[in-house]
């Protein structure tokens, strides 16, 4: 089958290859091959068994490409550099290798113009909700086209957020938080100002059941809100809009948590208790909700962290730094101040980490250094993907639960991948 | 036991080339060489220690037997024959005992069980307790000697790299295989025994050496040493070029040096002679001076007193100062991160907010811009009449006000940005003042009597003429400079350098850019809309004024020194000799006691007051003139930029004990600015909080270098 496999005159080593698609499963052999093997060989050869196996040559395999795995590590140059690393891994024994499709390369939708930086970017089935540094946040769909614009902020838009289709929330250099809500045709019924922050509110993050959300601002403090009690919302009689006749409430914060010691850079919902935030003051610490108590507290060594994003797929966290690595740490773990992965390509800051929402290996992260990657956590040396274009800072990013990817930057443009 | 012939005398003959006549026949054993104990049976055993007298084992195979059993020779006197071809007498015990004998020996002799045979001779050796001990060794798998450690691994890996490291490549076939080349000269050499053409050596009777009395035997070691210590005469110095009969052009003698040459004492001159051209060897003539230099060197060589120089072995390595690398002085700012682009000129000062979150700059664009750090954003741009040249927050965090200085001006701005509340405030208290300074303004005009008190103008009734002019914009005559946040102006009668602001935030001093003026420090009160010329008189041009972080004490720096003022008692407390050529810029340790100055020529100086006047420490590693320098308020860090487009990152901790100086350590250049019209860098902040430091230059660009 593979004539120059059999002539090279290195080792040999017993594997079983194995893998959690069943489409793509293969009898439980084991075979010998060459230790120096790289990844195009052991492609060729679950293709070539794969053709053997399938008579009627339903599936064209010319396009498939595997991706390798021992031990939930990434084969990446030959077999024997691998296995060189894995301590507990015997040569002479019969080796497990795991395969996997390759996720295919995000493929770009499209690139939108905007007027100013895109701050922030979140994405919610075909519609893009984006936060611009000239004050304004506006919806988009994916064909390009704007949905809705919305003035109101008297700062920039520093973060925003989906409730639902129809409500938004966005937070501002202005101290405030608005919560919109729009009606079917998106024209704007009515605006919620959360008031309370005393600097510029960084970050926002709503919880699962849409029930409350919390936020972190350079005031240091951490607040959480309230959706669901209508009843606090209060009719706003001193609201000096005059041209606009949207009635705006004014809202309060629920708890406000103190503990960080510098600017709140990013939080988010760990499940329906925890949030977890991070912060310039070298720290993310994690938060109890109910009792508004710091449950957790991980010290990074004099770098600041400047995003942070929680799966809930396989429990870890990510954060951004500003020492161009991503870091990921494991919040159940006992010794949680141990870094468990550090994604190291990146050039610049980290502005922006996003997880998949279903695989728990991919994650997307967006940095200073104009780029976007797409990275399997198993290979943290190199990211799968690099998402080039953009022509400044990539300020932020985020993966949707229909896999589409979107970056916004400091070239005035969002763009948008299908992963 | 007299007919054999005792093998040790053998060994004898080779180690002892005194001995007359080795071959006869002796049985009086020498006992430091041989310690010879009568066995029981009578045979001669010999147990001398075989270790003292052999070199190697090839000593003892001098029976050319080759290797044929010896029993071949149990019927024989001899056991074979040396390398002149004589027999080889059987050692002395080397008869064999029949079973009898060997069982008698076995029960008497307390050394039978010790007892081997040699298979080379035939005789009986008695092995000693080393040898035993040797053989225990040996059986137990151990090495030999004691003195070997076993697992001692030490001689195979140090930390110390190897130039030729040990390789473990497996060594070549060709060196299991036996010479040819050996063979063949193996061969040559049997071919021309054989034919007669070697023969063995013939022996020179050692009778007829004679023997010499050495008279100096006795002489004890120290006088011979005296005598051995040899001082080299010191060596002529080789030719050179200008020696040559053909010098090369740039050689030989213009006027001038000629001139020069001949005016000189002849001690003093360089050369003895004139360098000379001449185009062939062969006409060179006698040097006249010949004579005399060799009879001056051998002058030199006899009364000279010759002396060993005592070289010291000093590896250049240790004369270092021993500092720590810099890797484990982090953090520091390593890494560009951040560009902040916008201006369209020269960035003549930038001031870092106190939380952190904002940067300002000004520019020769005649705008002042005010950053987010952390996404490098513009976010308000402030346009004046001329060029900016300096700006400053207030370093208090209960006001939201900065200064500018362009011309004759200082603008005091309110940039609204951060929180809302105390923008607000900052507004009311400078509302407050304003109405104070409108009260005193009128209460003086009714005192002077003076008309103009429709402007919110004020003059000074002194004698002298007012240091500066106050006037306030506010809200109520909707002037459009309110609105762009501009609160206060103080107009100067000269144009400005700089402002710096008291840690307070009530005070702040501006420099006059004057060379002649006595007076070109100004200190202003926020809060009673004041203007004082502190000093009479200042000799030198002011550089920089800055304010000690706690204590009322002011430090000026003029163009050579540093005046350390008391502004309490108003007295000069101390003046610190720079010693550079301009001083340009200053900062101040966060604890005060400590301070650093820039200079045009190159260098940067720190001083330590409590230490003394004259500089701790000079730093020269720009190339250029240093424009700024700063301290960091948190971390022991100091930095310094310059026209040759770098900063310098240092780390400077400074100790609570008094007894321990400070510890400076370069770390890191921060390269990246381009220079532009020969300017670099103009200016450098460090971050308030994190080791980061933003620096801005000439080429537009504002940049953060984080850790």
């Amino acid at each position: 089958m593979n004539g120059n496999m059999e002539n090279s005159d290195h080792s040999q080593l017993m594997v079983k290859f194995f893998t959690k698609n069943t489409k793509y499963s293969i009898a439980d052999n084991p075979y010998s091959i060459p230790a120096s093997s790289t990844i195009q060989n052991l492609n060729a050869l679950i293709i070539g068994i794969l053709k053997s196996d399938d008579n009627e040559l339903e599936t064209d395999f010319s396009t498939i490409e595997f991706d390798f795995y021992i031990n939930g590590q990434y084969l990446s140059s030959t077999l024997d550099d691998l296995i060189q690393t894995i301590s507990d891994i015997k040569v002479e024994s019969v080796i497990e290798i795991e395969y996997a499709e390759r996720n295919a390369a995000p493929q770009p939708i499209d690139s939108i113009i905007l007027d100013d930086w895109v701050s922030s970017i979140k994405g919610l089935n075909d519609l893009i909700l984006v936060g611009c540094y000239d004050n304004s946040v506006q919806i988009w769909n994916t064909s390009g086209n704007q949905l809705v614009l919305l003035p109101g902020h008297t700062g920039p838009v520093k973060s925003v957020a989906w409730l639902n289709e129809s409500q938004v929330m966005s937070s501002s250099h202005d101290q405030s938080i608005l919560i919109w809500h729009l009606a079917p045709k998106n024209k704007l019924i009515k605006t919620q100002k959360c008031v309370g922050h005393a600097e510029s509110v960084e970050c926002l993050d709503i919880s699962e059941d849409r029930s409350k959300f919390v936020s972190g601002s350079w005031d240091k403090m951490i607040k959480l809100w309230n959706l669901l009690d209508e009843s606090e919302l209060e009719e706003n009689s001193v609201s000096k809009k005059k041209k606009s006749d949207v009635p705006t409430q004014i809202k309060t914060p629920l708890i406000t948590l103190s503990g960080h010691g510098e600017n709140v850079s990013g939080c988010r919902w760990m499940d329906e208790k925890n949030v977890c935030t991070c912060s310039w003051d070298h720290t993310i610490r994690l938060w109890d909700m109910f009792s508004g108590q710091e449950s957790q507290c991980l010290k990074s060594v004099n770098k600041i962290y400047v995003t942070i994003d929680y799966s809930r797929v396989n429990g870890l966290i990510s954060a951004g730094c500003n020492d161009s690595l991503v870091r990921i740490y494991d919040p159940r773990s006992t010794e949680g101040n141990l870094v468990k992965i550090s994604l190291t390509s990146h050039t610049g800051w980290v502005s922006s980490v996003c997880w998949s929402k279903k695989d728990q290996n991919l994650l997307v992260t967006g940095s200073y250094d104009n780029t976007a990657k797409l990275w399997d956590i198993r290979n943290p040396k190199t990211s799968m993907y690099d998402m080039v274009g953009h022509e400044d800072k990539v300020l932020c990013v985020d993966w949707t639960w229909e896999n589409l990817i979107v970056s916004g930057a400091a070239d005035n443009t969002f763009k948008m991948y299908q992963a | 036991m007299e007919k054999t012939k005792v093998k040790s005398n053998k060994r004898k003959s080779i180690h002892e080339p005194k001995m007359n006549n080795p071959n006869i026949e002796k049985n009086d054993d020498k006992p430091d060489l041989l310690s010879t104990s009568l066995a029981s049976n009578g045979s001669l055993v010999s147990s001398y220690n075989e270790y003292d007298l052999d070199t190697s084992d090839e000593e003892d195979l001098r029976n050319t037997i080759g290797n044929v059993p010896l029993k071949w020779y149990d019927d024989y006197e001899h056991i074979g024959y040396d390398l002149d071809g004589e027999k080889i007498s059987k050692p002395a015990n080397s008869k064999r005992n029949d079973e009898l004998d060997e069982f008698l020996e076995k029960m008497e002799n307390p050394d039978y069980w010790r007892t081997v045979r040699d298979s080379q001779t035939g005789g009986k050796i008695i092995l000693s307790d080393e040898d035993i001990e040797i053989i225990k060794r040996l059986t137990s798998s151990k090495f030999a000697n004691k003195n070997v450690e076993e697992f001692d691994t030490s001689t195979f890996f140090t930390h110390d790299e190897m130039k030729m490291p040990l390789s473990g490549r497996p060594e070549h076939k060709r060196s299991f295989i036996p010479s040819n080349w050996e063979r063949l000269r193996v061969g040559k050499y049997v071919h021309a025994i054989k034919m007669g053409w070697i023969k063995p050596a013939i022996k020179k009777p050692e009778d007829s050496e004679e023997k010499f009395y050495d008279i100096w035997a006795d002489e004890n070691d120290a006088d011979k040493r005296k005598h051995l210590h040899h001082l080299p005469a010191p060596k002529c110095p080789l030719p050179d070029h200008y020696e040559s009969y053909n010098p090369p052009p740039e050689y030989l003698f213009d006027d001038e040096e000629k001139e020069k040459w001949e005016k000189q004492e002849p001690e003093d001159r360089r050369i003895n002679f004139i360098p000379k051209k001449y185009p062939s060897l062969r006409l060179v003539p006698g040097y006249g001076n010949f004579i005399k230099e060799k009879f001056e060197r051998c002058l030199d060589m006899y009364l000279a007193p010759r002396q060993r120089k005592m070289r010291v072995q000093v590896d250049p390595q240790d004369l270092l100062p021993k500092l720590p690398k810099p890797r484990d002085l982090q953090p520091f700012p390593n890494t560009l991160a951040i560009t902040f682009k916008g201006h369209k000129s020269t960035i003549t000062s930038i001031s870092v907010h106190q939380s952190g979150q904002w940067i300002l700059s000004s520019s020769n664009d005649k705008t002042v811009k005010c950053w987010e750090v952390s996404t490098g954003r513009c976010i308000y741009t402030w346009t004046f009449e001329t060029k900016c040249v300096n700006c400053a927050w207030i370093p208090v965090q209960n006001l939201c006000l900065f200064s500018v200085v362009f011309e004759n001006i200082v603008m005091i701005v309110n940039p609204k940005c951060g929180d809302k509340v105390i923008s607000s405030n900052t507004d009311a208290k400078v509302a407050e003042y304003f109405v104070q300074f409108e009260q005193s303004n009128q209460s003086k005009s009714v005192d002077g009597n003076e008309s103009d008190d429709e402007s919110s103008e004020k003059k000074n009734t002194d004698t002298r003429k007012p240091p500066c002019t106050w006037k306030f914009f506010h809200e109520k005559k909707n002037d459009p400079n309110y609105k762009q946040g501009f609160r206060i102006q103080l107009i100067h009668q000269k144009n400005l350098k700089n402002v710096s602001w008291h840690p307070k935030g009530d005070y702040f001093a501006t420099v006059l850019d004057d060379k002649n003026s006595n007076s070109s420090v100004i200190m202003h009160q926020l809060s009673k809309q004041k203007s004082v010329r502190p000093f009479a008189k200042m000799n030198g041009i002011v550089q920089q004024v800055v304010f000690h972080p706690f204590k009322p004490i002011l430090f000026v720096a003029t163009q050579r020194y540093v005046k350390v003022y008391d502004l309490v008692k108003q007295i000069l407390v101390k003046k610190l000799l720079t010693n550079v050529q301009w001083v340009s810029s200053l900062d101040v340790h966060p604890a005060g006691d400590n301070l650093i100055i820039g200079s045009y020529d190159n260098r940067l100086s720190w001083f330590d007051l409590d230490l003394s006047t004259k500089p701790y420490k000079t730093l020269k590693h720009h190339k250029k003139a240093i424009r700024s320098v700063a301290y960091h308020k948190k971390y022991p860090l100091f930095a310094s930029c310059s026209d040759d487009g770098t900063a310098i990152v240092s780390h400077g901790m400074v100790y609570d004990d008094l007894m321990q100086n400070a510890l400076i350590v370069p770390l890191k250049i921060l390269r990246g600015h381009e220079i532009t019209k020969n300017i670099g860098v103009t200016c450098c902040k460090f971050h308030p909080t994190q080791p980061w430091l933003f620096t801005c230059g000439a080429d537009k660009t504002i940049r953060l270098y984080s850790n």
